[in-house]
């Protein structure tokens, strides 16, 4: 790694001896008057090595422009262990890149990072993929339209692969290609098109991968079985109506797993080993939503979350728990311990809430993070929903449910429904006024006193 | 149950007395510990104290968020720790931050120098023009005009 401090070579690096120029220059009203240390240029004397690092993390363009600082930065941004182009907006010629690369001299590269698209440069991208693979490149992002060449198939460098493609389809190109990313540990697939031949032969290549990440992927994936993964242990999945994505997932060995949901069926058929799950629903439209369709769904997930020690749910996730509880469905009980909500705290979300914290007679630690706390939101997808059926959504909700609007409300709730918690966590993002947040903490702090055995936190 | 202390001397001769586990976020720290000052003060000939005070506060922060929420890296808390670590940065001016960086790099805190390399970067290089950079950091421009131009020549795309 370039990044190697402490017991090296320091005799031959300057460490806390700042050489200090001292020199003044420009016009003093365009200096920092709060600096003390103006007129000091403290980070040409730093050593190359820790200049790479600063300039490792952010966009080429900026490395490059030091090289016109002055003399001692002509060369440095050149050795720079990352690159990380952006030609989606500007659209730079291909051949001042290639003659940008060309000056490029790191021979261990950690991380590559592209985005263009192909039609723009469809005879140079091939070279540049190349030109990282040749310097071992371990960190390798690629946002464009491209089918996976050849040559990018065996690759054994490469331990973490970010694959962005505008919904083409990610094709490993011929059925006698295998893939072999055998360094591979972490692989996320952003609007690809994929196919389970595709995923299938991915997952073979790839005997050490540890974390798989499906963003938004158009599918003729139906099932996602990743039982030859041994070392796979987190699972993170996003899907909305247009890219539904994997619709089974058979994942016995994950521990892990992120699921933003859609309004269409998924099953989690064996996901056993699981110790930690967030589970999110995003649907954007009344429209072939179904709620008995839904509660289904969603009590069949729970039921495979029975022994997850850490969960977190999303607000649309709630509601349709609390549908579920109005309309008597029995819950599931769970072992967990650790439970997080982010939600706004209105009462839509609040029945299914309760149901699972009364579900949860081993909950240790309970937060709840809430945005822009006190707002409800204006018009619920479930009330709508409710109306589309001829039914009044205020009289759908009972009335406990409706003093919750405050969020003390539903802290003593949680309070007066949970046995055994040690900890409750309020983390208020988003604006609420001085004034509020003091009487908000005023009534904390009566629950504080009413609730030994209970540590609370109330933050913003 | 007794926890351990670790006794540190800054260069300026200043003492401070951490927890053990506070002072081993340092992977430099232990060496000294093992090379020959078990029991004793461990000088940093390197650090002066009010830098060496401020790696202590960072690592403080940072431990204590560690084993608070029972050992687990729940994702709330460090969402709090990103919170304070950009606040920690953004009260500290120039000088301070070179040298709590290359603290970082000497005692080898691996968070602490990422995070200040990070914020070197965002916050004086990226998204600035030459000149710009220039005057932030108070570089000096050493080149002639011609000196200058070639090297942007170079690289002319990446100006625009």
């Amino acid at each position: 790694m370039a990044y190697d401090c402490g017991n090296g070579d320091g005799a031959t690096r300057p460490t806390t001896a700042l050489r200090s120029h001292g020199h003044r220059h420009g016009d003093p009203k365009m200096e920092e008057a709060r600096d003390p240390s103006k007129g000091v240029d403290s980070i040409s004397s730093l050593p190359d090595e820790i200049l790479h690092i600063i300039l490792s993390s952010i966009p080429t363009k900026f490395a490059i422009r030091t090289s016109t600082l002055s003399k001692r930065w002509r060369h440095v941004w050149s050795d720079t262990p990352s690159l990380s182009f952006n030609f989606a907006r500007s659209r730079p010629e291909a051949n001042s890149i290639n003659k940008t690369l060309d000056r490029y001299t790191a021979r261990k590269m950690m991380s590559f990072r592209l985005c263009a698209r192909i039609s723009h440069y469809i005879s140079h991208i091939d070279r540049w993929i190349k030109f990282a693979m040749s310097r071992n490149a371990e960190n390798m992002s690629l946002s464009y339209g491209f089918h996976v060449p050849d040559y990018f198939c065996i690759n054994n460098s490469v331990k973490q692969l970010d694959v962005a493609l505008l919904y083409f389809y990610l094709e490993i190109p011929s059925r006698s290609v295998s893939v072999s990313w055998a360094s591979l540990k972490m692989l996320s697939l952003r609007r690809c098109r994929l196919s389970r031949v595709c995923i299938d032969k991915i997952l073979c290549g790839c005997p050490i991968l540890e974390s798989l990440k499906i963003y938004f992927c158009d599918d003729d994936l139906r099932v996602l079985d990743v039982r030859k993964s041994q070392s796979l242990r987190t699972l993170e999945i996003d899907r909305n109506i247009r890219k539904p994505g994997p619709t089974q997932i058979v994942a016995p060995q994950i521990h892990c797993l992120n699921l933003r949901n859609s309004q269409l069926p998924c099953t989690l058929v064996d996901v056993s080993s699981l110790t930690e799950a967030s589970l999110y629903l995003c649907f954007s439209s009344t429209k072939k939503l179904t709620a008995e369709f839904l509660q289904d769904m969603f009590l069949k997930i729970l039921d495979k979350l029975q022994n997850v020690d850490k969960l977190t749910f999303g607000a649309n996730f709630l509601e349709i728990l609390s549908l579920a509880e109005l309309s008597g469905v029995p819950f599931p009980s769970f072992k967990v311990k650790d439970l997080t909500f982010k939600t706004l705290v209105y009462q839509c979300v609040v029945p299914g809430l309760v149901r699972l914290l009364q579900n949860s007679p081993e909950l240790k630690k309970l937060t709840v993070r809430t945005r822009n706390p006190g707002t409800v939101p204006e018009r619920q997808i479930i009330d709508m929903y409710l109306e589309l059926q001829g039914l009044n959504p205020v009289q759908c909700w009972n009335v406990e449910a409706r003093v919750t609007e405050k969020v003390a409300s539903l802290m003593e709730l949680m309070l007066k429904t949970t046995k055994i918690l040690e900890k409750m966590v309020v983390k208020l993002e988003g604006y609420l006024g001085k004034g509020h947040f003091e009487e908000l903490l005023g009534m904390v702090r009566v629950l504080s006193d009413n609730n030994h055995n209970v540590s609370i936190v109330l933050s913003r | 149950m007794s926890k351990k202390n670790i006794v540190l001397k800054s260069s300026n001769g200043i003492i401070f007395e951490v927890e053990e586990a506070v002072a081993l976020q340092s992977e430099t720290i232990p060496y000294m510990i093992e090379d020959d000052c078990a029991n004793d003060t461990i000088p940093l000939a390197n650090v002066t104290g009010d830098i060496l005070a401020l790696v202590i506060e960072y690592c403080k922060k940072h431990v204590v968020v560690a084993d608070g929420d029972g050992g687990g890296s729940s994702s709330s808390s460090q969402e709090d720790l990103k919170n304070w670590d950009a606040q920690f940065m953004n009260d500290l001016d120039q000088s301070k931050i070179f040298n709590l960086l290359l603290a970082a790099d000497f005692l080898n805190i691996k968070t602490l120098f990422d995070l200040t390399c990070q914020f070197v970067a965002d916050t004086m290089i990226k998204g600035k023009s030459v000149e710009e950079v220039r005057r932030t950091l108070n570089i000096e421009k050493d080149y002639t005009s011609e000196e200058e131009a070639k090297a942007r020549q170079e690289n002319e795309w990446a100006f625009k």
